[in-house]
């Protein structure tokens, strides 16, 4: 399944190619959950601190599907 | 320690003792304590009966880290109702330094004269200086900086507080004198201007030694907040990284992103505006992605954007580069750096300026994304022209001068950066806090999106006005203390880190208070609020939304604003 992702606030270091907050298609095992993917894209799960399905929050172990947006952040704040 | 009592109306300046029932209080608590004691509550705000005080914090002037914030307080032009607004910049630590607890201005001169008030620790003068009449704060700094010293906190209006404009702010700087550092919001700038000050200079021979009871146990204090501060992710890492418009990205990803006045949740070019890009570009112009406002400011989360011309805007705020930028489909980070230096040298709340060339472009005045009008636009409230006083009075006012229904403003101050229906805890902060539609009365993004404190469904109802109640006391608190609000991060999640801000507090003070006496501090402030509000002819009424919240959706989710109005008139049952 494909998957749209965007990763932000310094995670995209990790990616090679990526370029911080833009978007890329990347192609994923059927049912893949967010820890295959962050594995997937070398992001150290440790780093992120939230993780966006479609704008919400959603549990690294819950399975992702076909055409979900991804969004990948570390700790951040401001007001 | 005193208090600066000067009436404009006579021209005198009185030295007063700091009266036993002030002695504990500071910042916001003692802005709006004075305010609630000394302002009727029906007077107008810029008549003569209005009064306009000023506070370091109870911890500002010392070597507490991030301690620097100055509250300014009055009865609001913009929202008819109290007012404190909170500023960064040196005239915190300034003041304290300089031995002044309070500066409480009052009366009103003959119209046309314009005065500079001098505070340093030998004592106050005012002299008339009819000269620095219409000029922009960045001149005014610089010429009172010239005449008195470049190390001199200077607090200005522009123009636009000059004819008393709804939407004038209250300027202060940073060290190198950037007119930047904004009380912004409701109005205060028109207060000023109504008292005929152009300008206070404030010189004090320190930044970090106002007294203190026990100097060996508040430094152990200090440094153990310091390594609170610095050890969380937020404060230590995430802002002075990126700074505060690293958020512009996770709110439009978490579809909370008021774009195009408030139609949509995403902004399909939030990374060109937010934080990681005006990072990288400030880098490049050599400019700096972190800036400390205040000399002992441990988070640093402001910038310095070197404009294409060499003009440098320092900083931009997330809830400026939103205003300015997405919630008027503008996409180019070098207009709304400009606009914010327009704001910042007209004197304008840059977020209530911004909200109002939303309510321009839904008018058809200009073109949906249109920067170079929007500049244009907003040139006009310089030049004093009936265009420039209509948006200049902000963005109810210019709704009504245009026939607009749709204008995100509560108690008559505009939105900040984060739908309510894609953020419900931050709606019941706009709709209930004693301030009108403020984001720092009651940051529940913290719990809605950051997941800082605990995590609270952005999008379901429940949580929402427990979440909102307990961070407007909190809140009330912090903002007295002269800390600035973003150590919020660290005292969310850290058990330690309000026990060590009262640690510090006893120290300075000789206090023994526990952490619920001084969140008494917080809740007692805001009772003085709003029974100011309510003599001032506020009602429940008033603690609602707009009401296209509540039937008109918003994309990405297709949420309304269905926190029920029962719930909210339980906000302040504590
Ligand atoms: S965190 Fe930012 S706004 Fe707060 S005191 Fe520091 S530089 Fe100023």
């Amino acid at each position: 399944m494909r998957l749209e992702v965007r990763a932000f606030a310094g995670l995209h270091r990790y990616i090679a190619g990526a370029v911080p907050g833009e978007s890329f298609s990347l192609e994923v095992r059927d049912g893949s959950n967010g820890y295959e993917l962050l594995h997937s894209l070398n992001v150290p799960v440790k780093e992120v601190f939230t993780f966006m399905v479609n704008g919400r929050r959603q549990d690294l172990a819950q399975s992702l599907a076909e055409g979900d947006r991804i969004g990948i952040f570390p700790s951040i704040g401001g007001g | 320690m005193r208090i600066v009592r000067l009436d404009m109306t006579k021209l005198e300046i009185k030295q007063e003792e700091v009266p036993e029932q002030y002695r504990f209080l500071g910042g916001r608590a003692l802005t709006s304590r004075i305010v609630a004691d000394e302002v009727d509550p029906t007077c107008n705000p810029i008549g003569p009966y209005n009064k306009l005080v000023f506070a370091p914090g109870l911890l500002s002037g010392t070597g507490a880290p991030s301690s620097g914030r100055l509250s300014v307080g009055s009865k609001s032009p913009l929202t008819g109702g109290i007012k404190e607004a909170n500023a960064g910049g040196i005239s915190a630590q300034r003041l304290a330094n300089a031995g002044v607890k309070a500066l409480i201005i009052e009366g009103a001169p003959a119209p046309g004269k314009w005065y500079v008030l001098r505070i340093d620790q030998d004592g106050e003068s005012l002299t008339e200086e009819n000269e620095l009449a219409g000029k922009g704060t960045y001149e005014v700094v610089q010429a009172l900086r010239a005449k008195h010293g470049e190390k001199t906190a200077i607090i200005s209006i522009g123009p636009a507080g000059e004819m008393k404009l709804t939407n004038a702010g209250v300027s202060t700087c940073d060290v190198e004198g950037n007119s930047s550092r904004y009380a912004g919001r409701g109005g205060l700038g028109a207060v000023m201007g109504a008292k005929g000050i152009k300008a206070i200079v404030i010189d004090s021979p320190s930044y970090i030694n106002a007294p203190v009871a026990d100097l060996e146990r508040f430094r152990a204090a200090a440094k153990k907040f310091t390594s609170i501060l610095t050890g969380h992710p937020v404060s230590g890492e995430g802002l002075p990284a990126f700074g505060t418009n690293v958020l512009m990205n996770v709110i439009s990803e978490a579809g909370a992103l008021p774009t195009r006045n408030f139609s949509r949740g995403r902004f399909e070019y939030a990374n060109a505006v937010g934080g990681e890009t005006l990072a990288e570009v400030a880098v490049q112009r050599g400019g700096l992605a972190t800036h400390a406002c205040h000399p002992g400011c441990v988070m640093r989360c402001s910038n310095s954007y070197p404009m294409p011309d060499g003009t440098v805007c320092s900083p931009i705020e997330y809830e400026s580069a939103w205003s300015l930028g997405p919630h008027c489909e503008i996409k180019d980070l070098d207009i709304i750096a400009k606009l914010n230096y327009i704001c910042n040298d007209v004197g304008l709340d840059t977020i209530e300026a911004g909200g109002t060339l939303g309510v321009a472009m839904e008018a058809g005045i200009i073109p949906w994304g249109d920067g170079e009008k929007a500049v244009e636009l907003l040139e006009e409230v310089g030049k004093g022209s009936p265009m420039g006083r209509i948006i200049g009075n902000g963005s109810v006012f210019t709704g009504q001068a245009f026939g607009v229904s749709k204008v995100a403003a509560v108690k008559g101050q505009h939105m900040p950066a984060y739908d309510p229906r894609g953020a419900k805890g931050i709606g019941v902060t706009y709709a209930t806090s004693t301030m009108g539609a403020d984001h720092t009365a009651g940051y529940s993004i913290t719990a809605n999106v950051l997941k800082v404190g605990g995590f609270v469904d952005p999008l379901k109802k429940e949580g929402q006005v427990e979440l909102s109640r307990n961070l407007q006391i909190a809140t009330a608190l912090v903002d007295s203390t002269g800390l600035c609000l973003f150590v919020a991060f660290a005292l969310l999640d850290n058990p330690d880190g309000l026990p060590t801000v009262v640690e510090m507090i006893n120290a300075q003070y000789g206090l023994a208070l526990d952490v619920a006496g001084a969140l008494d501090i917080g809740k007692d402030t805001l009772r003085a609020e709003r029974d100011f509000n309510a003599k001032a002819g506020f009602t429940k009424a008033h603690d609602r939304l707009p009401e296209f919240f509540k039937y008109e959706t918003l994309p990405p989710h297709g949420e309304v604003f269905d926190v029920p109005d029962e719930e909210l008139d339980t906000v302040f049952n504590f």
